[in-house]
């Protein structure tokens, strides 16, 4: 095994096992050593990626995965704090944001962290947002994705509207929608391209239908 | 009710986790640190006669209580039948610690610490109600808006009922209370009340909220 990769199998195990002291110290030494950026923070998101994984067959909890998120993201602001590193060629543009009348925004800053670990650019509107202010980010952003969050029935029937003018102004976005009291079939109903169910899975489900829109539009 | 939240948080972690990890552990005493140092829980209830039922609902002079559950459970009840509307709430001062940018597992502890407390000053409140009223009355547990057959828009009837602004609370036109970390709900209180809760009557077997 070469130097180097020992030093990326430690980034990758530092976020695994919640190491942030490890992770600082194995940052430093990949930067002092010249390892390409784009190989560490493969590293990096190796070991959330398997954290996440893990959650998805029931190894891990939620809390561990928001450890090892927290650390991904002290690790990648350090690595591209360096001068001239960047993050990623030709990011996902990304609209999120929790929909008028709900406060509730933990599951949406999950969500947040995950897609700006794994590259995406997203533009976070918070939480309220009214229709206006989405529809208008979709068009400043030229957003691939406009993801919805509402956590309540009273304010879930704020999105079919919402879904329907993003469209009309940008027809090409894929949107998704996601929270407490939505599932499949009502996603469908509010004219949804799909369905986000978990922090878990939301990156799959985010390139499953992104890839089955362009399918349809070709 | 500082040591039975740090039993029923321990509760909630070792359900999602398979060891106490001391990075979370530390956080769980700062969140419990902040709620004892800064957290001034306040509640208010009040009680109102059940004028009349039907099988869908409960009639007061708040409002319609519009629940087959609930009014079916009010319907077993014998003698002289009150509604206990009450809410209580635990302030702003944990949501916002929360909301500091110490990352994401700080905030998810901080709202499950706030949730778990907002939740003990309810029971708090529950057992002085009954503690200190009449001899020989029973009472149901707390029912709230949003849970079983009851519609969020039934938090209208609760605010009507109480002067909730005297301990700082409001309710947005979604329904949302704020503080976020405010509980509202109602009892019924009756000679004999012989269901404490609609599940002992429900089929809905599979319910996640299920209390039995």
């Amino acid at each position: 095994m070469t130097e180097e990769t020992i030093i990326l199998k430690d980034l990758e195990s530092a976020v695994l096992n919640h190491d942030d002291q490890l992770l600082n110290k194995a940052l430093k030494i990949a930067i002092d050593a010249g390892i390409q950026s784009v190989e560490i923070r493969r590293s990096i998101l190796g070991g959330l990626d398997r954290v996440r994984r893990k959650l998805m067959s029931n190894e891990t909890s939620l809390p561990e995965l928001l450890i090892s998120l927290d650390i991904t993201a002290q690790g990648l602001e350090t690595l591209f704090s360096q001068e001239g590193l960047t993050p990623a060629k030709d990011p996902v543009s990304l609209v999120i944001g929790v929909v008028e009348g709900d406060p509730h925004d933990l599951g949406k800053n999950i969500i947040v962290q995950i897609y700006k670990s794994f590259g995406y650019e997203v533009c976070d509107l918070g939480a309220q947002v009214p229709k206006e202010r989405f529809v208008k980010a979709v068009k400043e952003k030229n957003a691939r994705v406009l993801a919805l969050s509402a956590m309540m029935s009273t304010t879930m029937t704020a999105m079919p509207e919402i879904i329907k003018e993003a469209r009309a102004i940008s027809p090409g976005t894929v949107i998704l929608v996601g929270g407490a009291p939505l599932d499949e079939v009502l996603a469908r109903t509010y004219g949804a391209d799909g369905y986000a169910e978990s922090a878990v899975t939301i990156l799959e489900e985010t390139e499953r239908t992104i890839t089955r829109c362009m399918g349809k539009t070709k | 009710m500082l040591e039975r939240l740090r039993v029923n948080i321990q509760d909630r972690l070792y359900g999602q986790t398979r060891k106490s990890l001391d990075a979370i552990q530390e956080l769980v005493e700062e969140a419990i640190c902040t709620a004892e140092n800064n957290v001034k829980p306040k509640g208010t209830y009040h009680l109102l006669p059940v004028l009349n039922t039907d099988k869908d609902a409960v009639q007061t002079s708040a409002g319609k209580i519009q629940s087959p559950m609930f009014s079916h459970l009010v319907n077993q009840c014998k003698g002289e039948r009150y509604i206990i509307f009450m809410v209580v709430t635990i302030g702003e001062a944990l949501e916002e610690m929360g909301r500091s940018q110490k990352g994401i597992l700080y905030q998810w502890v901080f709202d499950l610490v706030g949730s778990e407390l907002v939740e003990l000053v309810a029971d708090r409140l529950e057992d002085q109600l009954e503690k200190a009223d009449r001899a020989g009355i029973q009472y149901s547990t707390r029912f709230s808006p949003g849970y079983c057959d009851w519609a969020l828009e039934g938090q209208r009837i609760i605010f009507n009922a109480l002067d909730v602004e005297k301990i700082g609370v409001t309710l947005s036109s979604h329904m949302v209370m704020v503080p976020e970390k405010s509980v509202s709900a109602i009892k019924v209180t009756a000679n004999e009340v012989p269901f404490s809760k609609p599940c002992f009557f429900c089929s809905k077997k599979d319910c996640h909220w299920r209390r039995l």
